[in-house]
């Protein structure tokens, strides 16, 4: 199968910006394995692209309202999803498809530790 | 003494210097393995040649941009690699961290130590791509490199920063060249910089590798000689990589104003390494299998190898090795790495087995910019002998047909057998420029004619050692790189005479 025509299929397996569940079933059930494994993988990429993993070490309803706005502005037509990650130290992570943004105290002296190993040389 | 303040106050400085500005990464998945190359996806922002890290630890280089995925070869073991493992990008462009600990060591292409001594510091991140030197950093090449090969160096002289291809079959002693070349280097010449060397062994036998360290190291050539290592075992992207991580190395002491001579042992195999990645890689195949752009792969590399003109820089010089089958010098790599190179020793298994060793073919052998680097005292006796004995070759042919021959062609024959035998050299055996003038002088001149054919070799020899020892300011003369003046040439006469007397007697 073409990569156009896995596109196509793609596109067609989301109503109204929503997966549809009857179409998948069908799409699935005529393919090839070969060409399943592809359209699975593709599926998984289209999802990744189209939504946004907020990371944070602890989540509040408060929290997330708060934010909102700000996170629509910044990732529009987006999904946006909250996850758990205690080992974030004070900070919050971004992955959206192949793209991860962090930052936490972690990071910075991880950081700093890359910056006094350079200066030292 | 540093005081208690001095550090704070530096530790504040570089605190004040730091810029917390978050982390991005670029991650994608393994999708499959295929002989040590990893496609996959995500990855949309990686670059071609950047560094990218496994989860397992492992990392590898890009080699490959397509539409949804990427192919990555793998720097190091594929164990514990499975599908759908983490891959980042590192920001990262190939390199090597060099600095002038690697002296004496031996490396792999990535600058681990192999020959079990500690980690090297690294000083500066050289990359292993890197463009060459435009036209207006260089200068054309006016220094002799000298091998201590008396075919080399009188006939095919090799200049500081030229490429001259040491061409031949398998077993005639291609690399027993580069070695004394290298081992030659030991004797730094008045009035020239030191060469610092570099031998780069792709695809080679660990056996062979360890005989190399081994004879360096008796030689006391090791101190000023770096060894990168890929060899047979080790998977073809590290055989790919060596020449190029060689390269680097070159260039961060070319950068410090030193010269350095480079061996590339050989191209052939590393051609053959970039065919299975190619291959693997699924690019087109084009004559001989090999990948369209085998020829961009020496020529790029090639290319680094220079002479710059900036007060106090350095220079490269470039010895890369080629194996031929049967002598077939018209063959794909052969021919494209003879059209980049600006001259070829060609070595011939027939001169081989006849003796001659080493078995220079003169006839196809040429050093197209090394004339001008040759050394005045040199140029004055080479260029009468070359002459000679391209005649001399000549007439041999003719020779074959024909019985009976007039004086001057049979004096040309034996004078041309004569000067064969002075150029038959045992390896290891580098000799002093003032000492092949000498003898070459000896023998374009006549005073050879009367010495039998088997006496030749021990009359050098002998011949020699009565320089060193009664004619030392003769031979400081000869060294001295200056033109043969009369006064010299008449010392000369005089110096064979007594010596013939004491050989005759």
């Amino acid at each position: 199968m073409k990569q156009h025509m896995m596109k196509q299929l793609i596109a067609i397996s989301y109503k109204n910006n929503k997966l549809d569940e009857k179409v998948v079933f069908k799409i699935a059930c005529l393919l090839l394995r070969k060409d399943l494994k592809r359209y699975v993988r593709a599926l998984k990429n289209y999802e990744k692209k189209r939504t946004v993993t907020v990371s944070l070490p602890s989540i509040s309803r408060e929290l997330i309202h708060k934010n909102e706005y700000l996170l629509k502005k910044i990732f529009p037509k987006k999904e946006i999803l909250y996850k758990k990650d205690p080992l974030l130290m004070a900070g919050v992570r971004f992955s959206h498809h192949d793209t991860i943004f962090e930052m936490s105290l972690r990071n910075t002296l991880e950081q700093i530790a890359a910056h006094a190993g350079e200066t030292d040389r | 003494m540093i005081t208690t303040e001095d550090i704070i106050a530096k530790l504040e400085k570089r605190i004040h210097s730091f810029n917390d500005s978050g982390k991005k990464l670029n991650v994608g998945t393994v999708m499959k393995n295929t002989d040590g190359v990893i496609t996959a996806d995500g990855l949309s922002d990686v670059a071609m040649g950047e560094i990218v890290t496994f989860e397992n630890g492992n990392s590898g280089v890009v080699l490959n941009l397509d539409e949804d995925t990427v192919s990555i070869i793998l720097l190091g073991s594929q164990e514990n690699l499975k599908e759908g493992n983490r891959v980042e990008t590192t920001g990262k462009l190939l390199s090597i961290n060099v600095s002038n600990e690697y002296l004496g060591r031996t490396i792999n292409p990535l600058g681990n130590p192999l020959d079990g001594k500690p980690d090297i510091k690294g000083e500066k991140d050289m990359p292993l791509e890197r463009i060459a030197p435009g036209v207006v950093e260089r200068e054309p090449v006016n220094t002799p490199v000298k091998t201590g090969i008396k075919a080399i160096d009188a006939m095919i002289p090799i200049g500081r920063g030229q490429r001259e291809l040491i061409i031949g079959d398998r077993g005639l002693g291609k690399t027993a060249i580069a070695i004394d070349t290298i081992i030659n280097q030991r004797i730094q010449e008045k009035g020239h910089k030191r060469v610092i060397c570099i031998y780069v062994a792709i695809g080679q036998k660990r056996s062979t590798v360890a005989q190399i360290v081994n004879k360096l190291k008796e030689e006391k050539a090791l101190p000023y000689t770096i060894i990168v290592v890929a060899d047979a075992s080790d998977p073809a992207s590290f055989q790919y990589l060596a020449p190029y991580a060689g390269c680097a190395i070159a260039e961060y002491f070319m950068e410090k104003g030193e010269d350095v001579l480079i061996v590339y042992d050989d191209l052939t195999k590393h051609a053959w390494a970039y065919r299975q990645l190619s291959l693997v890689l699924r690019r087109p195949a084009g004559r001989e299998a090999y990948p369209g752009d085998v020829f961009y792969l020496h020529s790029r590399l090639l290319e680094r190898a220079v002479k710059l003109n900036k007060e106090g820089h350095g220079s490269i010089t470039a010895l890369p090795i080629i194996e031929t089958q049967a002598g077939d010098i018209s063959a794909y790599i052969p021919t494209n790495v003879i059209s980049i190179t600006d001259g070829q020793i060609f070595l011939e298994a027939d001169l081989f087995n006849s003796g001659i060793r080493p078995a220079i073919n003169v006839g196809n052998s040429v050093s197209r910019v090394g004339g001008s680097a040759q050394t005045g005292g040199m140029k004055s006796v080479a260029g009468k002998m070359r002459l000679e004995l391209a005649q001399y070759q000549e007439l041999a042919a003719f020779a074959q047909f024909g019985s009976e021959l007039d004086k001057e062609t049979l004096t040309r024959l034996e004078r041309g057998k004569r000067t064969i035998e002075i150029f038959k050299q045992a390896q290891y055996h580098p000799v002093a420029e003032s000492l092949q003038i000498a003898i070459i002088w000896t023998v374009s001149n006549g005073h050879l004619d009367d010495i039998p054919l088997e006496e030749i070799q021990r009359f050098e020899e002998e011949f020699s050692q009565y320089l060193q020892t009664r004619h030392k300011k003769l031979l400081e003369d000869l060294g001295s790189g200056t033109k043969l003046t009369e006064p010299i040439n008449q010392t000369m006469e005089k110096a064979v005479k007594d010596f013939k007397q004491l050989f005759h007697g």
